[in-house]
């Protein structure tokens, strides 16, 4: 199908169903956000991590409110208690599982299941706390997703994609990818998303072939040199051309996920709309996300961490400027959430708390 | 005094906004479209959400309408919050710049390894017998044969070590000594904290006509035990996971650097530290014995040699059955260490 053609007709279509394209505008500072971030750490360490909840609404109030889409910004909505409440169940989760870990293993299995059980409960709450707590004209995000369909989408697909030997695996995230998207709302409007299964292949067949292709120059160089094949030959190498050879793998590496994290999200985002209200278009280029993530991991390791702030800052403007939202005007400004009551002071999510799972 | 803010009003329940002032004036607030006011409402009656520096005013109704001001910069005065505060000084934030790294090096030599401590102090002697069981199980399994060395030679060394239990005063049920080959471990010897020895083929083999140079490393093995060594670096590393997950889990990529960097450099040190207590055990139960400190002097210089001729061969003949000797490798100094058992009085 000639996929050009048919973007081109669409927006022809879109315009005339009163569809207006906006970029996503970010417009935080990595100045300011350092100024936050370093007392939010100061103040996490000297209260032996009490105060990580506040630094964690702030953080987040900092970067929503920051995002602006035709003219409104978001919102976080977030309480820290809620989160701290949510933060000390998993630690006291993860100190009881680390010590019978560590002593008894044979507990620490059972306790491992009953992980496994607890865990579609934990990532459908984590998603019902995140998407209601980030508002967008007042009007909140939102997640239905059951814990039978988390039990098959984040326990058993998995496993079957692991005993296909990954064979199975794109189609497996796929299927995920679905579920969490169709189970998410704005208001009351579910997003409706259209993956293809081939695009999953396709894109984690590129991925397999640049690492083969990697492994298979790499080999060919050795062979080359030494007439030799096998591990042997790297054992022989001086450092200096081990190193390169690491910093290759690196960037190899480097460049495959972002082949897989660039095509996964344009394909993801031009399938899913919020039907009637707004469609997505992600720009996302490999070559300037392999360079963004590069740079940002070398920033950190330079600075010893405290580039932090200027590379989450940077990160998000890359996300807002390469990310297009068509809007039905006239439909977004008119969403009704009556029914939900949905003010943002009442107590209906006094129960939600976080629980600092992220998926997707 | 009336301020006046410019923004966008949301009706309650609907994405439906208005551009609209905010005027506040005493506890009195009022949202105005066009001299009409929209809303009124009181202080006490509403929230004020996110005051953080570079986030734009946020008022909640009760009725759940919503309030964003149009720029970052409005407060409502005098409110600033102090966490605002804090955040928008520069001062504050060289400061913090400087504090940051001083605490967390705090934390990681000192706060955690104290805890690390005083957890182990609180586990029953059971904890320890039971996660030597399980640890040799899986030893034993992946990285040791059975021996291959000859009975008299297994006979001499276990006859050596009952008497040194024996004159000692160690608890003969928790001390065992085992023998096993091992390809993955080469001349080596280590202890479980159960209290089970395990002394390889390789090594006994290097020191066969030299039973105090045994001794001394038996006795250096005990001395982990008897110190609870290796208790104390499970806990050291269980507290700092779990210091990592509480205190720093959410900073992303700083902590994973700078905690990182700062334990490792901690456990080398302590591992350096068990080790010269271990020796100084050794040495000091040697003269008890009525032996010679210089027996584990003798037995680090054999390594030593031992370590240098292998090396040797595995660079002339670039073979790859390189038996690297690790009791050296995981233990730092040897020079160093022979040099204070000769002049251990």
């Amino acid at each position: 199908m000639d996929t050009d053609k048919a973007l081109d007709s669409q927006d022809h279509s879109n315009a005339a169903q009163g569809y207006i394209s906006n970029n996503i505008e970010f417009s935080g500072k990595a100045s300011t956000f350092f100024g936050i971030w370093i007392v939010n750490v100061l103040l996490s360490i000297i209260t032996f991590g009490i105060y990580s909840a506040w630094a964690t609404v702030r953080t987040n109030n900092y970067f929503y409110s920051n995002t602006k889409l035709d003219g409104h910004v978001f919102s976080y909505l977030a309480k820290p208690l809620q989160i701290l409440r949510g933060r000390i169940l998993a630690i006291i989760f993860f100190v009881i599982y680390a010590l019978v870990t560590n002593f008894n293993p044979v507990l620490g299995i059972i306790l491992s299941l009953l992980l496994l059980i607890a865990m579609p409960w934990i990532i459908v709450q984590s998603l019902r706390f995140n998407n209601q707590m980030i508002s967008y004209r007042n009007v909140r995000f939102d997640f239905h997703g059951t814990y039978g369909g988390a039990f098959v989408h984040f326990v058993l697909l998995p496993i079957l994609g692991a005993i296909t030997l990954y064979l199975a695996m794109p189609w497996v995230l796929k299927k995920i990818k679905h579920f969490v998207l169709s189970n998410t709302s704005y208001g009351e409007t579910k997003l409706t998303t259209n993956l293809s299964t081939g695009q999953f292949y396709k894109t984690f067949l590129i991925a397999f072939l640049i690492l083969a292709a990697f492994v298979g120059v790499i080999f060919a160089l050795a062979f080359a040199a030494t007439s030799n094949v096998g591990l042997q030959f790297f054992s022989a190498l001086p450092p200096s051309t081990l190193t390169l050879v690491g910093v290759a793998y690196l960037a190899t590496f480097a460049f495959m996920r972002a082949v897989v994290i660039v095509q996964i999200r344009n394909h993801v985002l031009a399938n899913t709309e919020l039907e009637g209200l707004a469609k997505f278009k992600s720009s996302f280029t490999i070559p300037s996300y392999a360079f963004l993530e590069v740079t940002n991991m070398l920033a950190l390791i330079c600075s010893l961490g405290f580039a932090f702030p200027w590379v989450a800052i940077r990160s998000a403007r890359f996300f807002a400027q390469r990310t297009q939202v068509e809007i039905n005007t006239k439909a977004a400004n008119a969403i009704d959430t009556k029914s939900r009551q949905d003010s943002s002071v009442g107590s209906e999510t006094a129960e939600a708390f976080d629980l600092g799972m992220s998926v997707v | 005094m009336t301020q006046t803010i410019a923004g966008v009003y949301y009706y309650p329940a609907t994405s439906q906004s208005e551009e609209v002032s905010l005027t506040v004036s005493g506890d009195v607030f009022n949202v105005v479209l066009c001299d009409k006011v929209l809303v009124t409402s009181i202080q006490t009656r509403l929230s004020i959400a996110a005051r953080v520096p570079g986030v734009p005013l946020e008022i909640v109704f009760k009725d759940g309408g919503k309030f964003i001001a149009a720029s970052s910069k409005d407060r409502i005065n005098p409110l600033k919050s102090k966490a605002e505060k804090l955040e928008s000084s520069w001062l504050t934030a060289i400061v913090c710049t400087v504090l940051v790294p001083c605490f967390i090096w705090l934390f990681v030599t000192v706060v955690i390894p104290k805890m690390a401590e005083m957890s182990v102090r609180l586990l029953p002697d059971s904890v320890a017998i039971s996660m030597g069981d399980q640890s040799f199980y899986v030893i034993e399994k992946a990285f040791l044969e059975e021996t291959e060395l000859d009975k008299t030679l297994q006979e001499s060394v276990v006859k050596q070590w009952n008497m040194a239990l024996e004159q000692l005063a160690l608890d003969k049920k928790k001390y065992t000594i085992h023998f096993f080959k091992s390809d993955y471990f080469g001349a080596n010897a280590f202890a479980l904290p159960n209290g089970k020895v395990v002394i390889t083929d390789e090594l006994l083999q290097l020191l066969e006509d030299k039973p105090d140079a045994i001794l001394a490393i038996l006795l250096h093995e005990i001395a982990h035990v008897e110190y609870q060594h290796s208790m104390r670096l499970v806990a050291h590393s269980m507290a700092n996971t779990i210091a990592l997950a509480v205190v720093f889990g959410d900073m992303d990529g700083f902590a994973d650097v700078f905690l990182g960097i700062g334990a490792a450099l901690w456990e080398n040190a302590f591992s350096r530290e068990m080790e010269s207590q271990a020796d100084e055990y050794a040495f000091k139960h040697l003269i008890a014995l009525g032996k010679s400190p210089a027996a584990f002097a003798q037995a680090m210089e054999i390594l030593m040699e031992q370590r240098a001729r292998t090396s040797e061969r595995s660079k002339n003949s670039k073979s790859t059955e390189n038996t690297v000797l690790q009791y050296l490798s995981t233990h730092p100094d040897t020079q160093q260490r022979i040099d204070k058992a000769k002049s251990y009085q």
